[in-house]
């Protein structure tokens, strides 16, 4: 062998020793990296005089890395390889001994930070139970009582000192409930404002507005006085004063806390209701409440001529819709079911036909045509 | 019978007795070992038993930094290495003595 052989061959043979004691430390990369300097160090100059010495390759005297390494474990008393995880487990694996690394060099560094620790394990409950409490109970006072409870039971894990997963598994629970804390906290006074609008209002609305009044008429299209409503529950529909307040230029009474309605009661359930003293038919607003509207065309109510013949409203019927035929003809009748309010309303010009005193009831409609004639 | 699982029961002891004589980095250990007639030893074997009686606290350990090429890793032998050397060498002799004993009345028998 000449030197020139030699050269050749220790330079080649080197790189593949250096490829070799590569290998070799990948299969030991479970290990703490001091263990596997350890136990790989003066590693790449042995072989070389190993390799220097045999003609043959490294790997035809000492096998394959893995095999090396696998017996290199077992004579070293270190324990076989742990099972290849997948890459996602393996990076959170990385991530978790890197953060562990820094956690530990900074602690060390800075004292007073291992003395903060208690500090975060409270503010970390209360943020992650807060934020849970505002989710998924709702409200600032569920918010402030899970985040209390979960500050207490964040304060006895960081004490108990469990695995690194739970703790990991909490911090970076924390650090996603952060932003939603901060969140939370700059629009809830705008959820405050905003949850006042959400409490049941008082009283009638239709179609979303306040109802002031109640028109009724009846299958022929005649006014109704005195009619009391039901709803579906058996509750009597009444309309709270409030609600007319706006439109009958009732003030509102800042000592009784009620509006301002004179003899008046602050809710009234017999409709029409008569806010102004004048009439009950007397228009609120600019809509004038008209005296026949058009007969309901069902064949079960339009089936009593005498009703129809009698006040002869189905042709009249139409030019009611407009305002100027809508004259203030109150029943006389009306008296004796209207509220209070209405009660001195009675001084009718032209009496209606006495129609209203049997509708007023939970009369049939048979009642009403034999009632007529 | 397989010499390896034989030099196995033994490495420990090999290798304290031969870094009792001399210093030495991992394949000088393997070498002298061979060449002292333990053919069968394996390179990784004599090197995890190095580590593993350094950690044990019966050698010591130093580098020695090399001109060319990569740091060689010596051991060598402390106080404590030589108690548990003198240990296993009565352990070994008791054990060899018995073996011998079994063995002289088995060849009488037969």
């Amino acid at each position: 062998m000449s030197e020139h052989d030699v050269v050749v061959t220790g330079g080649d043979s080197r790189a593949r020793v250096r490829a070799y004691v590569a290998q070799v430390r990948a299969e030991l990369s479970d290990l703490p990296p001091e263990e596997v300097e350890d136990l790989t160090m003066g590693m790449e100059a042995d072989l070389s005089e190993l390799a220097a010495e045999s003609a043959h390759d490294v790997r035809d005297h000492l096998g394959t890395p893995q095999a090396y390494a696998a017996e290199l474990r077992s004579a070293a008393g270190l324990p076989v390889r742990a099972p290849r995880r997948g890459a996602v487990v393996g990076w959170a694996l990385d991530a978790q001994k890197w953060a562990q690394g820094v956690g530990r060099s900074m602690g060390a560094r800075h004292g007073w930070l291992r003395e903060l620790r208690g500090t975060w394990w409270l503010v970390r409950g209360l943020l992650i139970g807060s934020v849970l409490g505002h989710l998924l109970l709702g409200g600032l006072v569920w918010a402030g009582f899970v985040g209390l409870v979960a500050a207490v039971a964040s304060m006895w894990l960081g004490l108990r000192r469990f695995g690194w997963w739970p703790r990991a598994a909490l911090n970076a629970a924390t650090i996603i409930a952060l932003p939603l804390a901060i969140v939370l906290i700059v629009s809830a006074p705008l959820l405050g404002r905003g949850s006042i609008e959400y409490l049941t209002p008082e009283g009638v609305f239709n179609e979303g507005v306040s109802v002031g009044n109640l028109y009724a008429y009846d299958a022929q299209g005649r006014r109704l006085d005195g009619v009391r409503i039901f709803d579906q529950t058996g509750r009597q529909v009444s309309i709270y004063a409030g609600s007319a307040g706006s439109m009958t230029g009732l003030s509102f009474d800042v000592d009784l806390g009620a509006w301002s309605l004179d003899d008046k009661p602050e809710r009234l359930d017999s409709f029409p209701v008569n806010w102004l003293g004048d009439s009950a038919w007397s228009p609120l607003t600019n809509w004038v409440p008209p005296l026949t509207i058009v007969a309901t065309a069902s064949p079960g109510n339009s089936s009593s001529p005498a009703s129809t013949s009698g006040q002869s409203t189905s042709t009249e019927s139409t030019s009611t819709q407009s305002q100027g035929n809508a004259t203030l003809r109150p029943s006389p009748t009306s008296s004796s079911a209207a509220p209070p309010g209405t009660a001195s309303e009675s001084g009718a010009a032209t009496p209606s036909p006495a129609s209203s005193r049997a509708d007023r009831g939970p009369a049939s409609p048979r009642a009403t045509s034999t009632a007529t004639p | 019978m397989d010499p390896t699982q034989l030099v196995k029961g033994v490495l420990d002891l090999a290798v304290l007795a031969v870094i009792a004589r001399e210093d030495g980095y991992g394949y000088d250990v393997v070498r002298r070992l061979r060449t002292a007639g333990l053919e069968d030893v394996g390179d990784a074997s004599v090197y995890g038993t190095l580590r593993r009686l350094y950690r044990a606290g019966a050698l010591t350990s130093y580098v020695v930094p090399s001109e060319e090429g990569p740091h060689r890793k010596y051991y060598g032998i402390n106080d404590h290495g030589r108690h548990v050397l003198q240990t296993q060498q009565q352990t070994w002799s008791a054990f060899a003595a018995t073996m011998d004993g079994l063995l002289e009345q088995a060849g009488a028998q037969g």
